[in-house]
């Protein structure tokens, strides 16, 4: 049996997820990166993409998420982002309509602000994190 | 005498007020449990964020133009949340006189001069305020028929962006906050410059996981200054939440109120009718008997 830590991911709208874990993989802004079983303690930014969880009975668990931080310590992590979403509860439809009204956007405009390009990614991850592990 | 008639479409009218208060102290109550929910799925959020602040800040001697503490407040903003609908109470109106006070005996020449705003979340803020010729600069009304927290990050952008660009030098939010379903708190507190000493806790394990040595990434400071805008985000909208509990609660109370003030009215007039009716029956049988005696004597 291996060890297991606790993990939670916590948004302004409540808890998305919450339980024993083995890993758990997370978008760093320095990389991606794992955390196990004693990992030292550590605060990191989060990217928009993809949070594996890896469950104590083995199987994995994907999230889309839109940024925030990852703190860990004495075997409890906390993922705090102010959007995030399991695999397969994403709303396809309205991603896709987030991604359209985004790219419209941006063509229509010369300057391309930040705020539109990361509606544009958050969209984009989303879509990308259903099809991949949410399907 | 009074009139039956009168008394009966008296009678009715006050059923159906009290039909209708009775229906929306239910509405209300269901609203209120939804909102109770919501405040609760917040908090470990909103709990985590500030703690992981509380260390940044504290920790390692960080700085960020979000903690900047200016020499001479310049220009004051108030962030007022009140209720887009009427009918709770006085919980729109306490809260507006608490701030005015405030106004009064701290900014009264900040507003004199013009250097006082307010931005208005929920109508009866922005009514109240702009009657009482406020410099309101920004208001939301409507903001609580679809509740989002995208829209309080979108508000407290703004809000961000004015003060880091030094056009606010102090920012204040005032809200009600949910004490019981029927009382609330009334607050105004300074969100802006964050000071360290208010994101300090007294929990003692806070304190513990204070002294470990974290490792950050990127840095500590790169974080601080992603970090503190999220935590206003949260600051925001608690207090949303808090004040669309609160304000649910209140007209709960206000309803049940109304709906307990129309029964006893509603007594009272029927005992005023039934009085009325029998008199009148009364009449009726001595003009009868005496009717029939005249009869009977001729």
């Amino acid at each position: 049996m291996e060890n297991t830590f606790h993990a939670e991911i916590l948004t302004p709208d409540g808890k998305v997820f919450e339980g024993e874990v083995i890993g758990a993989q997370v978008p760093g802004s320095d990389g991606s990166f794992e955390m196990k079983f004693n990992h030292a303690p550590i605060t990191s930014m989060l990217e928009i993409g993809q949070v594996r969880l890896q469950t104590s009975d083995g199987t994995p668990l994907y999230f889309a998420v839109s940024g925030g931080f990852v703190e860990m310590s004495d075997n409890r992590m906390s993922v705090l982002s102010e959007a995030c979403e399991k695999a397969e509860e994403i709303d396809v439809e309205r991603a896709e309509r987030a991604k359209e009204r985004a790219v419209e956007e941006l063509m229509k405009r010369k300057e391309k602000p930040k705020e539109l390009q990361l509606a544009l990614k958050r969209a984009e991850n989303r879509l990308e994190v259903y099809k991949r592990n949410g399907a | 005498m009074a009139n039956l008639r009168d008394i009966r479409n008296r009678i009715s009218s006050i059923n159906n007020t009290k039909q209708i208060t009775k229906a929306m102290k239910m509405v209300a109550a269901a609203k209120l449990r939804k909102a109770q929910m919501r405040m609760r799925d917040n908090r470990p959020y909103a709990a985590k964020i500030r703690e992981v602040a509380s260390r940044l800040v504290s920790g390692s001697g960080t700085s960020s133009p979000l903690l900047r503490k200016p020499d001479e407040i310049g220009n004051v903003l108030f962030l007022v949340v009140g209720s887009d609908r009427g009918l709770c109470g006085a919980f729109n109106n306490n809260l507006f006189k608490v701030i005015e006070q405030r106004i009064r005996e701290e900014y009264a020449s900040y507003k004199k001069s013009g250097n006082l705003d307010l931005i208005c979340i929920g109508k009866k803020a922005e009514a109240y305020f702009k009657k009482r010729n406020y410099s309101v600069k920004e208001s939301y009304p409507g903001f609580f028929d679809n509740l989002d927290y995208m829209e309080a990050v979108q508000i407290m952008g703004h809000v961000i962006q004015d003060f880091v660009e030094e056009n606010y030098d102090e920012v204040h939010l005032a809200y009600n906050e949910f004490k019981s379903v029927i009382s609330q708190r009334r607050i105004v507190e300074k969100i802006l410059p964050i000071e360290p000493e208010s994101l300090a806790s007294v929990d003692q394990k806070e304190k513990l996981s204070g002294s470990i040595d974290y490792i950050y990434e990127p840095g500590a400071d790169e974080i601080l200054r992603k970090l503190l805008p999220r935590y206003l985000n949260v600051r925001l909208w608690s207090a949303l939440l808090e004040s669309n509990a609160s304000e649910q609660g209140a007209r709960m109370a206000a309803m049940d109120n109304a709906t307990e003030n129309a029964k006893e009215l509603e007594e009272e007039l029927r005992l005023k009718y039934n009085q009325a009716r029998q008199s009148a029956i009364t009449t009726e049988i001595s003009e009868i008997v005496s009717g029939a005696q005249a009869l009977k004597d001729a």
